[in-house]
C-alpha cells in the first residue's frame, strides 16, 4: 500500500462518516491567516487540551459578518475532512459566531435543525392569511413601542378591525410560558388572525422567541398566526413555525390588514363596473327593443289590411255594377214582355171584330164541340151576348 | 355579514351584471342592491373607528 493510499482509504472513511458532517464545534482562533488574494482563511481551533487544523474557504469566509482574530472564542460549523497532501484532518468551515452568545446560537441552530427535521416549518402546514381580518389578537408586551405601533398602522389601514391585546412577556425566561398561554387563549377566542412578536433587542432578548415549547405551541395554534420578532435581519424560530413571517412588528401590522384607500379605490372601481354593467344591459334591451320593432313592422298585417280594404272596394263596385247591369236588364225585359202581353192580347184581336166562344166557361175552338141547340156565350170588344146553335152546317 | 363577506358579495353581483344573459328586471334589482352594498361598505369603512381591548391572559390554562 502506498502512502497516498492510505490517505486516500481514511479520507474516504472521514467522508462516509455522518456525525463528521455539519458539526458544531466551539473553540479558539490561533494561528489566523487571511490571504488578501485568495480570500480564503487558515486557522487552528483549539481548547484547553486540544487543537485542530480549520479552514474557511473564500466563498464562505465572505459572508462573515465579524472578522476573526486570534484569541476569539467562536463556534464554527464545519465538515472534517483529510487533506490528503499532508494526510492531516481539518474542519473544513461553512460558518462562524462569535462565542459567548455562541452557545446560545447554538443551541438555537440545533433546536431549528431537530424542528425542521420534524416537518414543523414545513410550508404545507401554514394556514392561510386571511384577506381582511376583522378580529384580530396582538399577543405582545402592554409596555413596548411594538404595540402602539401596530395599532397605529392597523387604525390607519383598516379601521373596522377590532384588536384584542393579550398582553405576554416577551422577554427573560417566563416569557416563552407566558407568550404560550398567551397565544393558547387566544387562540379559544375564535378571532380571524393573531400577531405575536416584538421590537427589536440584542440576540438575548429575542431569545424568548427560539424556544423549542413555544414554536410547538405557534405551530398547534388554530387560528392564523403571524409572528413579527425585532428587526429585518433577525429569524426566530418562532418566525418559522408561524403561518407568515414579518421581519418587524409594523411590518406584520402592514401584512395583516389591506389599506384603506386601496379599498376606497377598489370600490370606485366597482361603482364603475356597476354603473356600466347596468347601462350597457339597458343599452342592450334599447338595441333589441329596435330589432324587433323592425322585426314587427315587417311582419305587421296592416299592408294586409289596407291591401284587403282596396280589393273589398273593388269587389263592391263590381258588385254594385253588376246589381245595376241587372236591374236594367230585368227593366228592360218587362218592359219587352209588357209589349209582347199588349200585342199578344185577345182584347186587342177582339177589336178587330173577332170573338171568343165559350161553352160551360169554356172555350171553344172548334165548330165540332158544338150541337144543335147548344147555349154559348160570346164574348166582344165591347161586351158578352148569350146564343143558341140553331143549326150545325 | 362581515366586511369581506359583503365585497365578495359585491364581485359576486358584479360579475352577475357582466353576464348578459338576465332578465332586465334582474339586472336593475342586481344594480340596485350592488350600489346599496357598496355604499354601505364605504360608510363603514369611512367612518369605522378601530376598537381595542384588553384581555388579560389568565395564569392557569
Amino acid at each position: 500500500m502506498t502512502v497516498t493510499q492510505v490517505n486516500r482509504y481514511i479520507a474516504f472513511k472521514l467522508k462516509e462518516d455522518k456525525k463528521l458532517k455539519g458539526i458544531l464545534v466551539s473553540g479558539e482562533i490561533s494561528n489566523f491567516r487571511h490571504y488578501e488574494t485568495s480570500g480564503h482563511i487558515y486557522f487552528t481551533l483549539k481548547d484547553s487540551e486540544s487543537s485542530i487544523r480549520s479552514v474557511m474557504f473564500r466563498s464562505y469566509a465572505s459572508q462573515l459578518k465579524f472578522m476573526p482574530e486570534n484569541g476569539m472564542s467562536v463556534i464554527v460549523k464545519a465538515n472534517v475532512q483529510v487533506y490528503e497532501k499532508d494526510g492531516a484532518y481539518q474542519l473544513y468551515v461553512s460558518d462562524m459566531q462569535p462565542d459567548g452568545i455562541g452557545a446560545l446560537h447554538m443551541a438555537c441552530e440545533q433546536l431549528k435543525e431537530k424542528l425542521c427535521s420534524e416537518g414543523l416549518f414545513d410550508e404545507e402546514h401554514k394556514k392561510s392569511i386571511p384577506e381582511m381580518p376583522e378580529n384580530i389578537g396582538l399577543i405582545t408586551s402592554l409596555e413596548a413601542a411594538a404595540l402602539q405601533d401596530m395599532l397605529r398602522i392597523i387604525s390607519a389601514r383598516f379601521p373596522i378591525a377590532k384588536i384584542t391585546v393579550f398582553p405576554s412577556l416577551v422577554q427573560g425566561s417566563d416569557a416563552p410560558a407566558s407568550l404560550c398561554r398567551a397565544i393558547k387563549f387566544a387562540d379559544s377566542k375564535d378571532l380571524d388572525l393573531l400577531i405575536c412578536g416584538r421590537g427589536g433587542g440584542s440576540f438575548e432578548d429575542l431569545m424568548a422567541f427560539n424556544d423549542e415549547k413555544l414554536a410547538r405551541c405557534i405551530y398547534d395554534c388554530r387560528t392564523p398566526i403571524i409572528s413579527a420578532v425585532g428587526h429585518e435581519t433577525d429569524t426566530s424560530i418562532s418566525d418559522l413555525a408561524a403561518d407568515l413571517r414579518a421581519p418587524t412588528p409594523s411590518a406584520a401590522a402592514e401584512k395583516a390588514v389591506p389599506d384603506k384607500n386601496v379599498l376606497l379605490d377598489r370600490f370606485d372601481e366597482m361603482k364603475k363596473l356597476l354603473d356600466n354593467g347596468i347601462i350597457s344591459h339597458i343599452e342592450n334591451k334599447y338595441h333589441m327593443l329596435d330589432m324587433l320593432s323592425g322585426q314587427i313592422e315587417s311582419l305587421s298585417p296592416e299592408g294586409r289590411i289596407s291591401a284587403s280594404f282596396g280589393k273589398i272596394d273593388i269587389y263592391k263596385k263590381r258588385l254594385n255594377d253588376l246589381y245595376r247591369m241587372n236591374i236594367d236588364k230585368a227593366g228592360a225585359a218587362i218592359t219587352e214582355k209588357a209589349a209582347m202581353l199588349d200585342s199578344l192580347s185577345p182584347l186587342k184581336t177582339l177589336s178587330r171584330g173577332y170573338s171568343l166562344v165559350y161553352k160551360d166557361k169554356k172555350l171553344i175552338s172548334s165548330a165540332g164541340e158544338l150541337s144543335d141547340g147548344d147555349i154559348v156565350r160570346m164574348r166582344f170588344s165591347d161586351g158578352e151576348v148569350y146564343a143558341k146553335v140553331k143549326e150545325r152546317i | 355579514m362581515s366586511f369581506e363577506q359583503s365585497i365578495k358579495k359585491l364581485e359576486e353581483i358584479i360579475s352577475k351584471l357582466e353576464n348578459n344573459d338576465i332578465s332586465l328586471e334582474d339586472s336593475i334589482s342586481a344594480y340596485r342592491e350592488g350600489v346599496q352594498l357598496l355604499e354601505s361598505c364605504r360608510k363603514q369603512l369611512e367612518e369605522a373607528q378601530m376598537l381595542v381591548t384588553v384581555e388579560d391572559v389568565p395564569e392557569e390554562m
